[in-house]
This record gives structure tokens, sequence and C-alpha cells, in this order.
């Protein structure tokens, strides 16, 4: 369970998020949409606990975020997964040893060894043996996200949250993500935060949407619902959305 | 301002800590060592040459007017290897090892990399500084050493086939005033340069923060701070030996 309870953040006189409160159940998908600067990105970062709300506690599963020692963080971070908007992966690694890096007893196994305990978590992106011995340079963007997701899974995390996972990829390449977040979220009970402006695919794979707007919230329900929501921002995405389609 | 003043330190420390129980992947550190070392051997090998002939031929003129040019082998080698080599040899490492490793992980903080390692729960010094140290400090002492048998080597080629210095007469004379305190020496101030550029490269790649132009100034803070800080443990170096060599009575002259 994720849990925010009146979480606001200002940085100087700019206020990103005002009394926000949710509760994400687990195995649920929930999409956080909204403008740019609407304090999507800044709400993920509070629930791994790289931010700290000025006011308002978050709770993730039994971790109180305000007082995590460092190693009761190492641990929070082993039950969240994260893929960054860029894949982040370390240049001067294999696919394979980018994927395993987090697993313990990683520093004294072979490259091969690496590629042998990878594969699983390859395949469950779609990905095989041909990309594990690549290096993140030599493979399109697409696959690089593929690699991010193995990599957030190979810690065998509660939650995953992805913060603008489709950013840069082209459609068919967005739609593939999309259907692997849930894929793999269903398959392994996995809750999936995900901060995205892509009102079409968060309609098709979301269980629940929250849409953001001024650090306020100002919709949260199921994806069928959404249509009703009489919020001009709301209604300012399903157009947008809508014109997409023509 | 005494925090940002204590940072390095606590910086060296973490780094130093991290060694009790390696995070890296298999291999890394010798995958640096490439990457950092067996790229530097050609500009070394030639900048120890140079240094040398250089110094031979600098020597050689003050000596003339003595008609003292058979000192000329044990002068220049001493020279050379107390002080001259290890200082402009470290120059270039600052410039090739130093700005390389800060380049590299200041690109690794701008692009999130840094902060996907400690997401997934790992040490970032641990996985990302601690290979690149060692291998830093290990290649950068390796290279300073083979720069400075060049310098020799370079002295001896000019002085034989410039000026008319006979080559056996040319080392016949180092062991008159190269010690096993100077060849100390050149070993300690390798290791010290060596651990220097190691530790600001690393520090300022690490804490890079700004995108590119972050990156750029990370670069260039690590080239100017390695070799202000290079000049000053020369000295400091240099100072210690000679007193340490006062008060021990060791032969050689304190250059």
């Amino acid at each position: 369970m994720i849990a925010l309870h009146n979480v606001s953040k200002s940085f100087g006189e700019k206020r990103v998020l005002r009394n926000v409160t949710l509760e994400v159940p687990d195995g649920q998908i929930c999409f956080f949409l909204g403008k740019s600067g609407t304090g999507k990105s800044v709400l993920l970062k509070h629930l791994l606990g790289i931010m700290q709300p000025d006011e308002g506690t978050v709770t993730v599963d039994e971790f109180q975020l305000a007082k995590l020692s460092p190693e009761r963080h190492r641990e929070l971070f082993r039950r969240c997964g994260i893929v960054f908007q860029f894949p982040a992966l370390l240049d001067s690694l294999t696919v394979a040893q980018n994927v395993i890096m987090a697993m313990p007893g990683f520093a004294k196994w072979s490259e091969q060894e690496a590629v042998d305990r990878s594969l699983p978590w390859l395949k469950q992106v779609g990905l095989g043996d041909e990309v594990a011995n690549f290096h993140p340079v030599e493979l399109s963007f697409g696959v690089q996200k593929r690699v991010a997701i193995a990599r957030a899974m190979a810690v065998e995390p509660r939650h995953l949250l992805f913060d603008e996972p489709t950013t840069g990829l082209d459609p068919i390449a967005s739609d593939a993500i999309h259907a692997l977040i849930r894929k793999v979220t269903k398959e392994h009970g996995m809750t999936a935060i995900v901060v995205s402006h892509d009102l079409r695919r968060a309609l098709a794979v979301a269980d629940r949407l929250v849409m953001l707007d001024a650090g306020q919230i100002v919709f949260d329900g199921k994806p069928s619902e959404f249509p009703r929501c009489e919020h001009a921002t709301a209604k300012q995405f399903l157009a947008a959305n809508e014109r997409s389609y023509r | 301002m005494m925090a940002s003043m204590l940072a390095p330190f606590e910086f060296l420390l973490a780094t130093l800590r991290s060694y009790r129980r390696p995070l890296w992947p298999h291999g890394e550190v010798i995958n640096q060592m490439h990457q950092v070392g067996l790229g530097s051997m050609i500009t070394v090998i030639f900048t120890g040459a140079f240094v040398g002939a250089i110094m031979a031929v600098q020597v050689s003129l003050e000596l003339r007017d003595f008609g003292a040019q058979g000192f000329l082998g044990g002068l220049t080698t001493s020279v050379t290897l107390r002080n001259v080599g290890p200082v402009l040899i470290a120059f270039l490492l600052a410039g090739k090892v130093g700005a390389y490793t800060s380049a590299e992980l200041g690109n690794m903080r701008v692009t999130d990399q840094v902060e996907a390692i400690r997401c997934l729960g790992i040490d970032p010094i641990g996985f990302l500084i601690a290979p690149r140290f060692l291998a830093v400090v290990v290649s950068s002492f390796l290279l300073l050493l083979m720069g400075l048998l060049f310098t020799l080597l370079g002295g001896l080629a000019v002085a034989s086939w410039q000026l008319d210095v006979n080559t056996l007469y040319f080392l016949r004379e180092i062991p008159r005033f190269v010690t096993g305190s100077s060849f100390s020496m050149a070993l300690v101030k390798s290791l010290v340069f060596g651990t220097l550029i190691a530790w600001i490269s690393c520090y300022r790649g690490f804490f890079t923060k700004g995108g590119s132009a972050g990156v750029g100034a990370a670069v260039r803070r690590t080239a100017v701070e390695c070799l202000v800080w290079i000049l000053i443990a020369d000295y400091v170096t240099s100072f210690i030996f000679n007193r340490l060599g006062e008060f021990f009575g060791w032969g050689g002259i304190a250059v």
C-alpha cells in the first residue's frame, strides 16, 4: 500500500503540491496525469524518499518515509523499482550487467554468469540473449527502455514507478511499453505508478487515473469515469486526445 | 563553508570505506585501467622522452660554461627523476586521465545514471567511484614510472647523438647523483600525484550538476585543480624528503 496524507511541497515561492491525499492499494496500475510542471514527478520522488514533503506524510508499506536510516532507505529502494524518463543505463556495463547489477553477489559474477542470470528478466520484457552482451549505446531507445524495465524488475520490487516511460518513443514502441507495463505488473502482482501525459494509453492500460493540476488532485477515479470529469484541464486532455485520433 | 571544505575529505573517506565490501562488476578495475592507462601510454612515452631530452640540453648549456659536461648524466637524471619528470608527466595525466574520468562521471550524473544506481539500493560511491579511483591511482603511478624511464632514455639519446657525450660516461655518472632517496622520491611523488588526480577527478565528476555545461565546468575544474595541487604536493614532498635526507644523512643532491 502506498499512501500520501496531506502532502504539500514548495520550491521557494512556488507551491508544487497542495494537500495531496491518496492511497494506492497493492496490485493497482495508477496513472498520474497532468500538464508539465503540475507536480507529478515531484510526487514520484516523494514516494522514493528522494524528496521530503514540507507538510504531510508518505508511507510505502511499513516504511514511514520521513525518518529512514540509510540502511532502511536502501530497503525501500529495493521495494520500489523505478524506471526513469531516460533509461539511465550504465554505459560502461553490458545489458546483462545492467539488469542484474543490484543483485547480491553481482561483484563476483563473470560476464557469462551475468548473461545467464539476466536472461529470465530480459525475456520478461520481450528481449533475449541477442542483446545481453551489447552495451546500451548500441541499442535503440525503445530497447534501452525495455532493459531499464527489466533492471527495475530484477530487484523483485513490490511496486514499480515509471516517470514518463514513453518519452522519445514512436507510437508503436509506446504501445508496446504500455502493454508491457500492464503485463509485467499484473503477472507479478506489482503496484504500478505511472507518471504520464499520454491520456489515450492511460485510458487503455490504467486501473485508476489521478489528474493533478497546480499541485492538487482534480480527478481520481476509474478510466471509464474520466470523460465525465468537468475540470477544465481534464477537458483539455480529452479534446487533445480526440484530435489525435482524427 | 566548513561543510563544503570537508566534503572532499568525506568523499575520500567514503571511497576508502567502500573497499571493505567491493560492489563493482567483475573485472571493472582492469577495464578502467585499460580505458585510462593504455590510451595514455604513447603520449606518456613521448612526453617522458622529450622532457629528458629538454633537460639534457638545458643542463648541458649550464655545465659547458664550467667544463663539467661529464656530470651531465648524473645531474640530468637526478633533476628529472626528483622533480621535473614527475610534475610534467603528472600534468599530462591530469589532462588525459583526470579529464576523462571527470567527464565520464559527470555525464553519468547529468543523465541520471548515478540516481538510478542509488534507486536500486546500491551505494554509487562503492559501485562507480571505488573501481575508478583504484584504476586511476594504479594507472597514473605506473604511467608516471614508465614516463620517468623514458625521460632517462630521452636524456641519454640527446646526450649521445647531439651533445657528443659518451653513453657509458653518461650512465656511469648517474649513481653519483641518483641515490636510493632519488628513486624513493620519484616513487612517492608518482603515488601522491596519481592519488591527487584520482581524488580530484572522481570528486568533481561525481558532484557535477547542470547538464552538459556542468560537465564542461567539472572537467575544467578538474584540470585546473589537479595542476595547482600537483605543484603544491611537489613542493611539500620535496621539502619533507629534503628534511628527512638531512636528518638521516641520505646521499644525493636534493633538488
